[in-house]
């Protein structure tokens, strides 16, 4: 093999790990993650080059008090962690929100990192990318249970997020 | 001794006029057919057919990699996974695979080869959205062309092949500016970029002796240094003085060596263009209404953004010291003066009121018209030439309009400037003729 043939090769190889690398953390936190169920109020764009997609907006994206240091402005996606508990009806609710890794995280929590985007925190599970032939039946759920949509995500130790199912009323929608 | 051919239609032409040359006895059939080797006028017909395949390979290719990302857009759910995975995986490695044992190993076939190599780089980038989409990713929309910057670039090494490096170029444009342009301003939260491509695209240009690339990369590198300097105006006239800089001393210190030469003539233009266009709007009194001291734009500048921005200009500065050292006596005066525009766009409003500026400006711009003057005559080129008039005329025209002047003092102006530019460029054109006397 040539020398020109195997620094093409290696330039490949680099292309299939940026490929690999782009699912990367969905695919550990799938594999090693902890299952939880959070609530979510949709909002369903066309978007033309990645087709139909629901924006997922979850009760956690809203926090109501962020710890942070002493005057420090938070500046647009910036990194903030997010502690979970679970309340009624085993959905997860935020109990507090951190600029840092949280030093002491109790046995019955969970912490999910995300990025904090002015009013709200995106986790990377804000997308479900709907078939176009279940569009119309994924809208007409949602337009009737915009009260009543829960997703159930798994969460590694790293705090990365993969989104698993989506429950629109009685109806589930796998990943 | 084989020269470099010149252009097919001349070569055309040349070939519709030997037969009439010959029948009226102006060429001999010996001279006549000498001729046609010496410019391969034979072989016109096949060059054409080259180019018009390498044309059609080239479109196909874009339409079927726009073809497979619009696939992207049609979820094909009822598949599973691993085989979509495996499907765009495979598509990507066989249109790299056979484009390269058709072109490298085989080269039985170099251009399609190469076209279906590059069809490999386009059709993994839209693999890039395919596998987003599959695990239901989506970042920020301009993340992705740099990473399929990065994988073009990497291809383009690997081969030589200067369409794929053009790729990256672009991509990485994209990459930079859909990610700080915010409401037609940057931002400078890209201030490592510009030292990323020159690490990632100037050794090619090295390598490939490409005049496309060189071209392409110094475009990016000008409008992405916008995003190295922080700065409150509209127009980050630093990030343009910087790029003069960079760009000139880079040009002169090309110029010494025989296999670099190809870059200074066209790094020359840049810097000279930058430089001016930085002082041209600084040379405007309402670009400075917002001036604050030094010590308030290093505090609301970030660390890493200072640390960028001085790696930059030593890079810059180092360069232009070591450009002083051996060049001609006019390309030294540029380097100065370009130098002390640098200095003077990026300090100057920290010690001098608006109006001082502006004046400095003026002045500034006034000595680079007159370097171009001075260039267009000693290097007897129409281009400089023209840039110097068109530079002139810009400057009086815009300090005409910007100051309260009557209709008549315009008008006068106006028309001194139209009598200025025939009169100019007649006796330009009679000095050239001049010259060219002369040399023969």
């Amino acid at each position: 093999m040539n020398k020109k043939a195997i620094w093409f090769v290696l330039a490949v190889l680099l292309q299939t790990l940026i490929l690999i690398l782009v699912p990367a953390r969905q695919v550990h936190a799938r594999l090693t993650g902890k299952e939880i169920t959070v609530k979510t109020a949709p909002v369903d764009p066309y978007d033309f080059l990645s087709g139909y997609h629901v924006i997922l907006s979850y009760d956690i994206s809203r926090l109501p008090v962020i710890e942070r240091e002493p005057s420090e402005e938070k500046p647009r996606l910036s990194t903030v962690y997010v502690v979970l508990r679970q309340d009624v009806d085993n959905i997860w609710v935020v109990d507090s929100a951190h600029n840092r890794w949280p030093d002491e995280v109790g046995a019955d929590k969970i912490v999910i990192k995300g990025r904090y985007d002015r009013w709200r925190v995106l986790y990377g599970i804000e997308h479900y990318f709907v078939p176009e032939g279940k569009r119309s039946s994924i809208e007409h759920d949602l337009r009737n249970n915009r009260s009543d949509t829960c997703a159930d995500i798994k969460v590694d130790r790293f705090g990365n997020a993969a989104l698993i199912r989506l429950r629109i009323g009685d109806t589930v929608y796998e990943y | 001794m084989s020269a470099k051919l010149p252009s097919a239609r001349f070569r055309r032409q040349l070939k519709e006029q030997l037969p009439i040359l010959e029948s009226e006895g102006l060429l001999s059939p010996q001279q006549t057919q000498s001729l046609t080797g010496r410019y391969r006028l034979d072989a016109l017909s096949a060059e054409a057919t080259h180019f018009l395949l390498m044309a059609i390979y080239i479109i196909s290719s874009v339409l079927i990699a726009i073809g497979v990302i619009s696939f992207v857009a049609a979820h094909w759910r009822d598949i599973p996974a691993n085989i979509k995975l495996a499907a765009i995986f495979g598509i990507m490695l066989a249109a790299h695979g056979t484009g390269f044992y058709l072109w490298q190993i085989r080269q039985s076939h170099p251009r399609l080869g190469h076209t279906l190599v590059l069809l490999g780089t386009l059709i993994f980038g839209a693999n890039i959205g395919l596998v987003a989409q599959i695990f239901h990713i989506r970042g920020n929309p301009f993340d992705m062309f740099l990473a399929w910057s990065i994988g073009a670039i990497a291809v383009g090494y690997a081969v030589r092949s200067v369409p794929n490096a053009a790729a990256a170029v672009i991509l990485a444009g994209i990459y930079a500016v859909g990610n700080t342009i915010d409401n037609f301003r940057f931002s400078s939260e890209l201030s490592w970029f510009p030292l990323l491509a020159i690490a990632l695209f100037v050794p090619f240009i090295y390598v490939s002796r490409s005049k496309v690339l060189l071209w392409l990369t110094l475009l990016l590198l000008t409008i992405t240094m916008h995003g190295v300097i922080n700065d409150e105006r509209e127009w980050a006239l630093q990030g343009f003085a910087l790029s003069g800089l960079l760009f000139f001393s880079w040009g002169t210190v090309s110029q010494n060596f025989e296999s670099t030469r190809f870059i200074s003539s066209t790094a020359w233009a840049f810097g000279v263009t930058v430089a001016s266009i930085s002082t041209y709007f600084c040379s405007f009194k309402l670009m400075h209404h917002n001036e604050s001291g030094f010590d308030s734009w290093l505090q609301s500048s970030s660390t890493t953004t200072l640390c960028w921005m001085g790696m930059l200009s030593v890079l810059a500065v180092s360069l232009w010291v070591v450009s002083l050292i051996r060049c001609d006596r006019l390309i030294r005066l540029f380097g100065i003066l370009i130098a002390i525009i640098f200095a003077a766009v990026v300090s100057l409003r920290w010690f001098m009121p608006a109006y001082a500026i502006a004046f400095t400006a003026n002045v500034l711009l006034l000595l680079m018209i007159v370097l171009l003057f001075s260039a267009s005559f000693t290097y007897e080129d129409r281009r400089i030439f023209w840039a110097a008039v068109a530079l002139a005329i810009l400057l009086i025209v815009s300090r005409t309009l910007e100051y309260e002047t009557g209709l008549m003092v315009k008008a006068a102006v106006f028309v001194a400037c139209g009598v200025g530019l025939m009169v100019g460029g007649v006796l330009f054109e009679r000095f050239l003729k001049s010259r060219r006397t002369l040399h023969e």
